[in-house]
């Protein structure tokens, strides 16, 4: 694949986003508190979001349909985290507790 | 000259449906905040005509010439069977939403939020672009959260609807980032051309040079999907929310977001992978496999009926899951049958899950909890009730004269003839393990109750339409199968 005049190497790039990725899933399975699950699952949204930005750019026939998806996942992306803000303040207003622990009324 | 082409596209008969959804879902949701009091009663209502005119819109155009608009949408074989059956699984999960909000107060944007759910789903089975595939995705998943977070001063709902968010989160992201790297390696994100080019030119060169990526991309693909589909080791959501989400969107998470889930794995592995991903393929067969065993074998001592019915769903997801495994050492004229004994077992599906989800949902109604104890005694209060009961759980386990049966040995038969016979014996296995938990059930529907009488199970006009509905479907596509598959066949 031709590097068309992209000043940082493309691996860097890709290894950039693998590494945001991994710590973003990191985050959703392990932190305690649902605001940072729910950032940390925006941090692999833009993992993608570079990862499509880097590759429209490197192709042989540059399109922009890599970007062009990328706009998509940013507003789709807002879209869900307002449905989950909405949904942790209906849980804190019950539990009064934002804890991933407190996730905990299903029994079996 | 401007460019005119966008004007002249073929807007009506390739998204006619989808087109006829929109238009009804914005005017529900006008009527729903112009409307007050008893004039919500007909929102319903017209949410299931406007359902009713995509569907026989859907049903004219069965058999029309495929063609795509702006390359991105597509009424193609896929995409005309996949509406089919989304459309008539909407209808049913309208008139549940019916008659659920006359038993318990539910918010009245659930009638929309299910229209607009299910424009996303037909979207996911008729794209051929992957931008429009994964907006689809996410008009449906984000549609579904709030639905299944609907009832927000019951802690159970609001929870299942959190979990539901964040597992669909983690899965959009996980297929996003595979998309991303199928798009790095084909320089395009429109599927057809992805396609022409790795069967006609040296496009297929770029997968088999870059085998790690591509391996990387399909585990990530399939991944997101395995957690929409709740596939094992991603099912852990599913239990929760669905015994947490009121009854109708337990119902159209089971039926209606999986049926599209699949439509759209059959898209992304028919179209990027069948050609030069084929050493992958084990993966899906190993996941069907696990999750045939996991999900019959934790059904088994589940008590609570709408968690056994998630199990049960976890369990059917992974029969649908065995032809898939197939689609790559096939040939194309093997294509047609292994996509017929999918829609299939899904349009059977549909009909005896939206069933079982209705019946249960009447009797914790009426009796106040939903242990399969709930059920004694069901058979000498309301013999019909009982009876359409067993007809669902029969067809789920897989007994014969119900579709249940006809759509498993279809997929067995796939099994036997495209060499993967270990795959089917496990299907036959399994489904002897399910027979335990369903007839259960059963059992308990035909014991008299010894305790006081308990409290009598009254039907509403919606649920006796939605249940008879669902039996035909059951019996009909058992008894007479053909009636379906003449249909699937002229497709395929």
């Amino acid at each position: 694949m031709a590097n068309s005049g992209f000043p940082i190497p493309i691996g860097s790039v890709l290894a950039l986003a693998a590494i945001l990725f991994c710590i973003g899933l990191f985050g959703v399975l392990t932190k305690r508190n649902l605001i940072m699950v729910l950032v940390s699952m925006e941090l692999m949204l833009n993992a993608a979001n570079i990862n499509l930005v880097a590759f429209s750019r490197i192709q042989s026939k540059p399109n922009l349909s890599g970007q062009v998806f990328s706009l998509f996942t940013i507003t789709i992306a807002a879209a869900e985290i307002a449905v989950g803000l909405a949904l942790l303040l209906a849980f804190f207003r019950l539990r009064q507790s934002s804890e991933v622990k407190d996730l905990d009324s299903h029994r079996w | 000259m401007p460019n005119l082409d966008v004007l002249h596209q073929p807007y009506w008969s390739t998204m006619g449906p989808i087109l006829i959804l929109s238009v009804t879902a914005f005017v529900v949701m006008v009527l729903e905040f112009s409307v007050s009091g008893r004039g919500k009663r007909w929102l319903h209502g017209v949410a299931l005509f406007g359902t009713a005119a995509a569907l026989a819109d859907a049903i004219l155009h069965l058999y029309a010439k495929p063609q795509a608009v702006l390359a991105t949408l597509q009424n193609d074989i896929l995409a005309n069977l996949f509406t089919v059956i989304l459309l008539c699984t909407t209808f049913l999960v309208l008139l549940f939403a019916w008659d659920y909000t006359q038993r318990v107060p539910l918010a009245p944007e659930h009638t929309y939020l299910i229209l607009f759910a299910v424009v996303g789903a037909l979207t996911m089975v008729s794209a051929v672009d992957m931008v429009a595939l994964y907006v689809g995705l996410e008009v449906l998943s984000v549609s579904s959260y709030v639905l299944a977070g609907l009832r927000t001063r019951k802690l159970s709902s609001v929870e299942g609807g959190i979990k539901y968010l964040v597992m669909g989160g983690v899965s959009s992201a996980l297929l996003l980032y595979g998309l991303s790297f199928v798009y790095g390696l084909s320089g395009t994100t429109n599927l057809g051309e992805l396609f022409a080019n790795q069967t006609f030119t040296a496009g297929a060169a770029i997968f088999q040079q870059y085998p790690a990526i591509t391996a990387l991309a399909f585990v990530l693909i399939l991944a997101g999907l395995g957690i929409k589909l709740s596939l094992v080791p991603f099912h852990m959501w599913t239990p929760d929310t669905y015994a947490g989400a009121p009854s109708p969107v337990s119902a159209m998470l089971s039926t209606l977001a999986k049926t599209a889930a699949f439509g759209m794995l059959l898209r992304i592995v028919l179209y990027v992978f069948a050609v030069s991903g084929d050493n992958l393929f084990y993966l899906i067969s190993l996941l069907a496999a696990v999750t045939m065993v996991v999900g019959n074998l934790i059904a088994l001592p589940q008590q609570d009926m709408k968690r056994l019915l998630a199990y049960s769903s976890v369990a059917q997801a992974g029969y649908v899951l065995v032809p898939f495994t197939m689609l790559t050492n096939a040939t194309v004229v093997d294509w047609g049958s292994l996509v017929d004994s999918i829609g299939f077992y899904l349009l059977a599906y549909t009909f005896m899950t939206v069933g079982a989800f209705a019946i249960v949902h009447v009797v914790q109604d009426a009796r106040g909890s939903r242990t399969a104890d709930a059920l004694t005694g069901l058979y000498q209060q309301s013999p019909w009730l009982a009876g359409s009961l067993t007809v669902f759980l029969l067809g789920l386990a897989g007994m014969p004269l119900t579709a249940g049966f006809i759509g498993k040995f279809y997929i067995f038969a796939d099994t036997l003839h495209l060499h993967h016979a270990w795959l089917g014996v496990l299907l036959f296995l399994t489904s002897v393990v399910s027979f335990y938990y369903y007839f259960g059930l059963i059992r308990k529907l035909y014991q008299p109750s010894i305790s006081v009488q308990p409290a009598r199970v009254q039907p509403t006009a919606a649920m006796s339409a939605l249940v008879g509905l669902c039996v035909l479907g059951t019996i009909v596509l058992g008894i007479v199968p053909a009636s379906w598959l003449h249909v699937l066949a002229a497709l395929t």
